[in-house]
């Protein structure tokens, strides 16, 4: 039976709090934890019209690799041995104009315990995050790890004259327009609360910087030349981004203010479209010195350089995965562009969008590293989409059209 | 409940407390040092020289002027390349000789040359592809004595198509140019 492969190990720390038995619950190893989640019950008889805090908690849980997810009216033994359950969420509201008061309860149906309760109080546009919280608390209650719930996705989108970067939560919901006219391209997070892009507003496309909270943009390297594809490195504190301004388009770094610009390659070739390992060590960029764009691996100060691709004349668009172990990148096979990951050594190549029709680009790394969003026509228009890289199963987050330049954040808390 | 199922995880439980405690998921680093360079491929030169003069951020804005007359339009023609190619066709360099001479007669104009490239690919490896594009024709300009410093040139990549959603070459082709941008009269 797949749950006895679980390990679970249940500290029963019993402690008083409020009459509730508080149980530390920590599980290990790589087996799904079953969880059912009910719909919450209203206490005031009125109801939450819209962004159902418990069904986007259960979205929010099937969506990691390390839940199982039974949605269901009720949970009762049967059920429980059936489906394996090893927790359930259920919950109670009252709405009070915009204000709702929630209470999450988690419980062991082996022990038959309350194991925790939560009580939240928000407004109602808050639903989402309160539910993306809870997920949050979940996964690190029983997984030790943080979740990736409160992520979110950077991507452009073609506006009547140029583009424009918006920002969405994880699952395509809340997007908003961070810049407002011009050509505004190839976004990517600068910690939580801030944003690299391309801009050009200035006639030309420079790197600009904006602080979320503040509103407040600069430009951090312009040139008379081409600046392109910033991504930004917290530990070595550094954005790495190719730009012509010697001539050719080569690949440098620079710190977020602006200062400290270093230039890592020199060649004759396209190089650009440059990506830091997790650990800022290495960074992976596209280079057509070979006669055609391919992917390659260098250390953070442009030595030991190194091909990983070689099974395509067209590779473009590296990201390195959260856990440093692979890239993924954009290739074109059989005359349609297809995502694809890779071992960092250059092997085990892995189509990750082989069923799904269109071309698909532009692929960034989940935090936890079980999905990958990019951009797909496979609508006709250009959308962004996630792939399980445990399932393969394809979700559409935008249904906008001309989204493209998906860039996903690291973890928030 | 299911009694046997009860029993069975409890005792895996029980075991498991016992053999392995609660120690958390490893963190996974990154392997990359760990790793042996598969293959070699042309040497990087390295220069990692830092100059402050590169700290500057170059504070030039390029406004298209509005209201282009005919003459100029006629003159400064829109230039076509092959699929995933810079090099100037026989006829592209018709267009940019023409273009040089033009510019040459009328030494108060200054243009920027906007690369441009179709809708296949990624905008990155693009964005490299549309300036070499814009090279090409400034170099063929400055060959024929145009100063270079009435050229600025720029890429767009695939951002500002010509055509959106093509499905044929011939429109796809529509796309890959280089244009005229005239930034002072």
């Amino acid at each position: 039976m797949k749950i006895l492969l679980s390990i679970l190990c249940i500290i029963g720390v019993v402690l008083a709090n409020d009459a509730v038995d508080v149980v530390d619950v920590t599980v290990v190893g790589d087996e799904a934890v079953t969880v059912a989640v009910t719909p919450f019950q209203t206490t005031n008889g009125v109801k939450l019209d819209k962004n159902k805090t418990w069904a986007v908690l259960a979205a929010d849980l099937e969506f990691s690799p390390n839940f199982n997810v039974v949605r269901t009216d009720s949970v009762d033994s049967a059920l429980v041995v059936e489906k394996e359950i090893l927790l359930f969420v259920t919950g109670n509201y009252s709405v009070a104009g915009d204000t709702v008061a929630m209470n999450f309860y988690l419980h062991d149906p082996i022990q038959g315990d309350t194991i925790d309760v939560q009580a939240f109080r928000f407004h109602k546009k808050s639903s989402r995050k309160v539910a993306h919280d809870y997920a949050n608390f979940l996964h690190n209650r029983v997984f030790a790890e943080k979740g990736p719930f409160l992520s979110r996705i950077t991507y452009a989108r073609r506006a009547v004259k140029g583009k424009n970067v918006y920002i969405m939560d994880y699952d395509g919901a809340n997007s908003w327009a961070v810049t407002k006219r011009g050509l505004n391209i190839m976004p990517s997070f600068y910690g939580k609360g801030g944003l690299f892009w391309i801009s050009y507003g200035r006639g030309k496309p420079d790197l600009y910087k904006a602080d979320l909270s503040t509103g407040k943009t600069s430009v951090i390297a312009s040139s008379r030349k081409v600046e392109s594809s910033p991504e930004y490195n917290a530990l070595v504190d550094r954005v790495v981004f190719s730009s012509s301004r010697r001539g050719n388009m080569d690949v440098y770094t620079v710190r977020p203010d602006g200062s400290g610009l270093k230039q890592l390659t020199v060649s004759g070739a396209i190089d650009g479209s440059p990506c830091w390992s997790p650990n800022g060590h290495n960074i992976a960029f596209l280079s057509d010195r070979s006669g055609s764009p391919q992917i390659y691996i260098m250390d953070k100060d442009g030595g030991t350089l190194r091909k990983i691709t070689y099974n395509s004349r067209y590779h473009d668009s590296p990201s390195w995965s959260p856990d440093g172990e692979r890239i993924a990148y954009t290739s074109i096979r059989n005359g349609k562009f297809s995502i694809f990951t890779i071992a960092i050594d250059g092997t085990d190549e892995k189509e990750v969008t082989p069923s799904v029709p269109g071309n698909n680009r532009y692929p960034t790394w989940s935090p936890d590293g079980s999905h990958i969003a990019f951009a797909s026509s496979r609508g006709g228009t250009s959308d962004i989409y996630t792939v399980s890289l445990k399932t393969g199963k394809v979700k559409r987050i935008t249904k906008t059209g001309d989204a493209d330049m998906p860039a996903w954040s690291g973890i928030i808390e | 409940m299911n009694k046997s199922f009860m029993l069975s995880l409890a005792l895996t439980v029980f075991v498991m407390f016992l053999t392995v405690g609660c120690t958390p998921k490893p963190v996974v680093k990154d392997k990359v040092q760990d790793t042996v360079a598969v293959v070699d491929t042309t040497p990087v030169v390295v220069d990692t020289v830092e100059k402050d003069s590169w700290d500057v951020v170059d504070t030039t804005v390029i406004v298209p002027v509005e209201n282009v007359d005919s003459l100029i339009k006629a003159n400064l023609t829109t230039v076509f390349f092959d699929l995933d190619s810079y090099e100037l066709t026989d006829a592209a360099m018709d267009q940019v000789i023409a273009a040089a001479r033009f510019l040459n007669t009328k030494e108060n104009l200054r243009i920027r040359l906007d690369g441009h490239c179709d809708e296949r690919g990624s905008s990155e490896y693009n964005m490299g592809l549309g300036e070499k594009r814009a090279l090409a024709v400034r170099k063929l300009l400055v060959d024929y004595e145009v100063d270079s410093r009435r050229i600025e040139t720029t890429s767009f990549g695939k951002e500002q198509p010509l055509t959106y959603g093509c499905g044929d070459d011939v429109c796809h082709g529509q796309n890959r140019r280089v244009e005229f941008t005239v930034i002072q009269k």
